[in-house]
């Protein structure tokens, strides 16, 4: 896209009509009415996004709710941001909380603070350091999850797998107390080549190789190659298949 | 729908695939989200496929893979009708369809020879034709109301899993075309003479596209 398209700034409170435009940038209350594409959206402050935007870059710092869909090439969120539909971009960078109705799909995707899908997830590689929750299935390349708070997915499935609990979090502490706030994963199934788990949940965990670590409960684990449990976790049945 | 499936566990035992393998695949589009079929066993939510679709997909994989990006391999399983147009002369030279094909298809959807390219629909239709003619489930009157029934239906369904279907009965020849392909039955007095797949259709003819083996 060149820059033949106009730009647009907003300062203050402002909205916007659907259109092709160049560079976005809303300082303050920006609505944007009808379908919007774009080469930049920057908002700082809040964004009210009334259909679906398409945007080489999406950056919101600050509050963003959309009603319909977005896509695109880069999506940061710095706050939060609340999708109905889905979420599709080449790179997604999350510091805080992105909540979506539908899907998500990217190349490349980092979660600092949470992602809460409604449907289904799936990335190349996804790194998560706090908590991920998806209604459907996350399917990832490469999947690492550092715990912090509650995580849950209805199917894991991937080449690489990694779950671990975040060493001396103020958390352990407080989920003595309220056990639903520990930093704990909890899924049906995990299926994976390499799989390494800690303080994870499951009814079926399968896998070329697994390790399963400390605070997992597992009902069934199946292994090709390798399998290695920790005492401190409560494995039903393993079995190499 | 009463079709064969296979567990998720039985087609990596079968295929020797890794869950790697499997995922990644469909994160690629390789594998349509509809053939993830859960279902409840005794050991609780398990993911079946239809047995001879996966089976068949998954080997053509294994042999491509080598040739092809994933990316482009994602492209020959779409349903998505390709955007190319070719000349009599080199669906010819690519054995696509026979001549006799060529011929009737060029004979009854464009008798004034107007257009010397032909869309992928157009393929479509005449490799349908050809692979009728060719195995002798149709007899050439019977290509021509199917290259009419084409022309005039096949862009309705483009990019669904369609079929297409040659019922017969007293002598008299019917052809359905339906998106989404289901099992059909039909009174005893009526014979379903033939079926096509218009998925695996476009499949194979986007394989002679790209100029592979299929």
């Amino acid at each position: 896209m060149g820059s033949e398209f106009k730009d647009l700034k907003i300062n203050g409170i402002g909205q916007v009509a659907g259109g092709t435009y160049g560079k976005i940038v809303a300082d303050g209350l920006a609505t944007l009415n009808g379908d919007i594409v774009c080469n930049s959206l920057t908002s700082n402050g809040t964004l009210k996004v009334k259909n679906s935007v398409e945007a080489g870059k999406l950056r919101s710092n600050g509050t963003a709710s959309v009603s319909g869909s977005v896509r695109g090439g880069e999506l940061r969120v710095d706050g939060s941001m609340k999708v109905e539909g889905n979420v599709e971009f080449g790179k997604i960078d999350i510091n805080g909380m992105l909540t979506l109705g539908g899907g998500v799909s990217a190349e490349h995707a980092k979660v600092d603070g949470g992602i809460k899908i409604g449907e289904n997830a799936e990335f190349e590689t996804l790194k998560v350091h706090g908590l991920i929750r998806a209604n459907g299935m996350i399917n990832a390349g490469e999947l690492e999850i550092l715990l912090e708070g509650s995580s849950q997915a209805r199917e894991i499935g991937g080449e690489r797998i990694v779950v671990r609990q975040k060493q001396s979090s103020p958390r352990r502490l407080l989920s003595l107390i309220t056990p639903s706030l520990a930093a704990k994963l909890t899924a049906d199934s995990i299926e994976g080549d390499l799989v390494e788990l800690e303080e994870t949940r499951a009814r079926i965990v399968r896998g070329d190789a697994v390790k399963i670590g400390p605070g997992c409960e597992i009902e069934r684990v199946e292994y090709k190659r390798h399998c290695e449990i920790d005492p401190r976790a409560s494995v039903g049945s393993a079995e190499q298949v | 729908m009463n079709e064969d499936l296979i567990s998720k566990k039985e087609l990596l035992d079968v295929t020797g695939i890794s869950y790697g393998q499997l995922y990644r695949w469909k994160r690629k589009n390789l594998i349509p989200e509809q053939w993830f079929i859960r279902k409840s066993s005794y050991t609780g939510q398990e993911t079946f496929f239809p047995r001879d679709k996966i089976l068949q997909r998954i080997d053509r994989i294994l042999n491509m893979k080598d040739d092809l990006s994933l990316d482009a391999l994602a492209d020959v399983f779409s349903p998505g009708l390709a955007d190319i147009r070719l000349t009599a002369g080199e669906i010819l030279e690519r054995n696509m369809v026979t001549s006799s094909a060529l011929n009737l298809y060029i004979e009854v959807a464009d008798p004034a020879a107007q257009s010397l390219l032909f869309e992928f629909d157009k393929l479509l239709s005449m490799y349908v034709l050809d692979q009728w003619l060719q195995s002798g489930d149709i007899s050439l009157e019977e290509g021509r109301l199917l290259i009419e029934m084409l022309n005039e239906h096949l862009p309705r369904i483009a990019g669904m899993d369609g079929g297409i279907i040659l019922i017969r009965k007293k002598g008299v020849s019917t052809f359905i075309l339906v998106a989404n392909d289901p099992q059909i039955y039909v009174d005893p007095g009526a014979k379903i003479a033939a079926h096509l797949s218009l998925a695996q259709c476009t499949e194979a003819l986007k394989l002679l596209i790209n100029g592979s083996e299929v």
